[in-house]
């Protein structure tokens, strides 16, 4: 019965691979790069056909090249060591900080929660709680107690992404297996191997979705406690960007943002790679 | 092997394995499921013991009493003269999953128990003997390989190995090879055979096919499911060693004609009931 279970799926993954090119329909024919290249072109079409039919004014609404030149001008500035250098950094190192404390906070609480009765039982439906709160609503809050420096934004951003890594930590160390409960039970396992060796290895999955989560979220926070409590970094260009209405500018630092936020989620997908190498193996 | 002649009660020829009036409440939705009733038996040291029943009938409740696994709810589980309140390092258990860690490899995951019990360190130390086991179960070449690269087949044979790197002298098998095509399970079942006798080793297999059950038997038990109890003790009067030709024998096929009549009547008995 395995057997005859097993083999039939190889072999129709086997013919996918081997079909015909002729039966195959454009979609899957071309490379997926040249898709999205051929998607993004229609977009900025549209983007321009929009500027230039409506008659917006390009102070509300700048075409392509427009924000081009801004864009331009902002990783010139940034490879110069000009202004927007030194506002990423404030930035880079407050999602550094506030990320780095979502993750120990994350994983200690969710390891409470998904190990202990007690956490489960008495700390979790406070996390839920929490987490069912709009948690930007915090933002002035968190300048009142940590000031206008680099601290508010630091714990904004922890306090956003820290739910995450807590819930799917938690979750993780929930998802083993009864059958290998019941294996490591037999064996007459302490609690900390159960933990180390059964429980965390199967939680990881769990766990790094929870970190690419926290890494965008973490982001997030930053922008919403510098738009709150101003400092020095990238979203305080955005903010005086924007109350000038150089559109162009704004649009080109939070593309700026998000390139921290998809480097930040780049690590640690890289990471898992590394703990998950097993994986890769095994779906080949 | 070593008597304990200060233990009060002990007569020379005591069993190796004894179950005495052994049950189980279950704390079921509305109503607690008796889900054992009365069980007792007792298995010589070297039996082969195999535990027939329908579907729910308190086999795999029966097992995970005597792995430790489960509390009786009273009763009580002797081994080797010594009394069984939980886990055991003697007994080794396997489930109808292979249940092998999918991130150790082959290797690994059979040396499990022992760097559990005694750490990493004894875990290096008893690599050949692990190596030796795998060479035993055919998986030779496939030390380093990772769970998801063996057949179903293979991946079981595995766990027969992690039972047995321990060396325990109780083996306790829930449904093992009910996940195998006929062909592989054939071969588990001579394979297992081979290793109980070789061994010494006393078992106990939860099955769901009766040849098997004979198979591999010195005594089968027939479950009658709720309260499930012991309705009848077959004993297995067969040469050992058993060979897949045997299957077709007579006697082989009486035995099997018995424990078959025996879940039959008692089915009937239940629905007329
Ligand atoms: N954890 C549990 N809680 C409550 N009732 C249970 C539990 N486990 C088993 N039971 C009940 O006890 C009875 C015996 O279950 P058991 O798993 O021992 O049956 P089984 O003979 O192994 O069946 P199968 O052949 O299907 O594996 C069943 O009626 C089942 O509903
Ligand atoms: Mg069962």
């Amino acid at each position: 019965m395995a057997e005859t279970s097993v083999i039939p799926s190889s072999e129709q993954a086997g013919m996918l691979i081997e079909e015909d090119d002729a039966h195959r329909s454009f979609v899957e024919r071309t490379p997926q790069w040249v898709l999205v290249l051929a998607f993004g072109v229609i977009l900025v079409t549209f983007w321009q056909a929009a500027v230039d039919l409506s008659g917006v004014s390009p102070l509300v609404l700048p075409g392509p090249y427009e924000v081009l030149q801004d864009l331009i001008f902002t990783v010139t500035n940034l490879f110069s060591g000009g202004y927007v250098l030194d506002a990423t950094i404030v930035t880079v190192v407050e999602v550094i900080f506030g990320f780095s404390l979502a993750c120990v906070i994350g994983l200690t609480l969710g390891a409470i929660i998904g190990a202990t009765e007690i956490g489960r039982k008495a700390i979790m439906p406070y996390v839920v709680a929490v987490n069912t709160m709009p948690k930007v609503a915090f933002a002035p809050l968190f300048v009142a107690w940590f000031g206008f420096g680099v601290e508010s934004k630091i714990m904004m951003a922890a306090f956003i992404s820290f739910f995450p890594v807590t819930i799917n930590t938690a979750a993780g160390l929930g998802a083993t297996s009864g059958d290998l409960l019941m294996l490591f039970r037999s064996l007459e396992a302490k609690r900390w191997q159960t933990l180390l060796k059964l429980q965390l290895p199967f939680a990881l999955p769990y766990i790094f979705a929870g970190l690419k989560l926290a890494a965008v979220w973490s982001v997030i926070g930053v922008v919403v406690g510098e738009y709150m409590g101003g400092g020095e970094g990238i979203g305080e260009l955005v903010r005086i960007a924007a109350s000038q209405l150089r559109v162009g500018r704004v649009f080109a630092q939070i593309l700026l943002l998000s390139m921290i936020g998809l480097s930040l989620f780049s690590l640690v997908s890289l990471v898992e790679a590394y703990f998950t190498k097993w994986k890769q193996r095994d779906n080949h | 092997m070593n008597q304990q002649p200060n233990v009060a009660g002990n007569t020379p020829a005591k069993p190796f394995l004894s179950l005495t009036r052994i049950n189980k409440h279950y704390r079921g939705a509305r109503e607690p499921v008796h889900a054992a009733k009365d069980v007792s038996f007792e298995l010589e040291r070297g039996q082969t013991a195999s535990l027939v029943g329908a579907s729910g009938c308190g086999k795999s409740t029966v097992l995970k009493m005597i792995a430790g696994l489960l509390r009786p709810s009273s009763g009580e589980i002797h081994l080797d003269g010594r009394r069984l309140t939980g886990p055991d390092k003697g007994v080794g258990i396997m489930f109808q999953q292979p249940t092998l860690l999918p991130w150790r490899t082959v290797t690994d995951n059979v040396l499990l128990p022992i760097e559990i019990r005694q750490g990493k360190a004894a875990a290096k130390l008893a690599a050949e003997r692990a190596k030796s086991l795998i060479h035993m179960a055919g998986l030779t070449g496939f030390e380093e390989a990772l769970p998801g690269e063996l057949s179903g087949g293979m991946a079981q044979r595995a766990a027969v190995c992690r039972m047995l790197v321990n060396e325990p002298d109780l083996l306790l098998l829930d449904e093992p090879f009910g996940a195998l095509d006929e062909f592989t399970r054939e071969q588990m079942n001579v394979e297992f055979q081979r290793i109980c006798s070789a061994r010494k080793a006393t078992a106990i297999v939860v099955t769901h096919s009766i040849q098997e059950a004979v198979f591999l038997s010195d005594v089968v038990f027939v479950m009658s499911p709720r309260p499930g109890r012991i309705s009848k003790r077959i004993d297995i009067d067969l040469p050992r060693p058993r060979t897949p030709d045997m299957v077709t024998s007579s006697a082989f096929n009486e035995y099997v004609r018995e424990i078959h009549h025996c879940l039959f009547v008692r089915n009937s008995e239940a629905n007329h009931g």
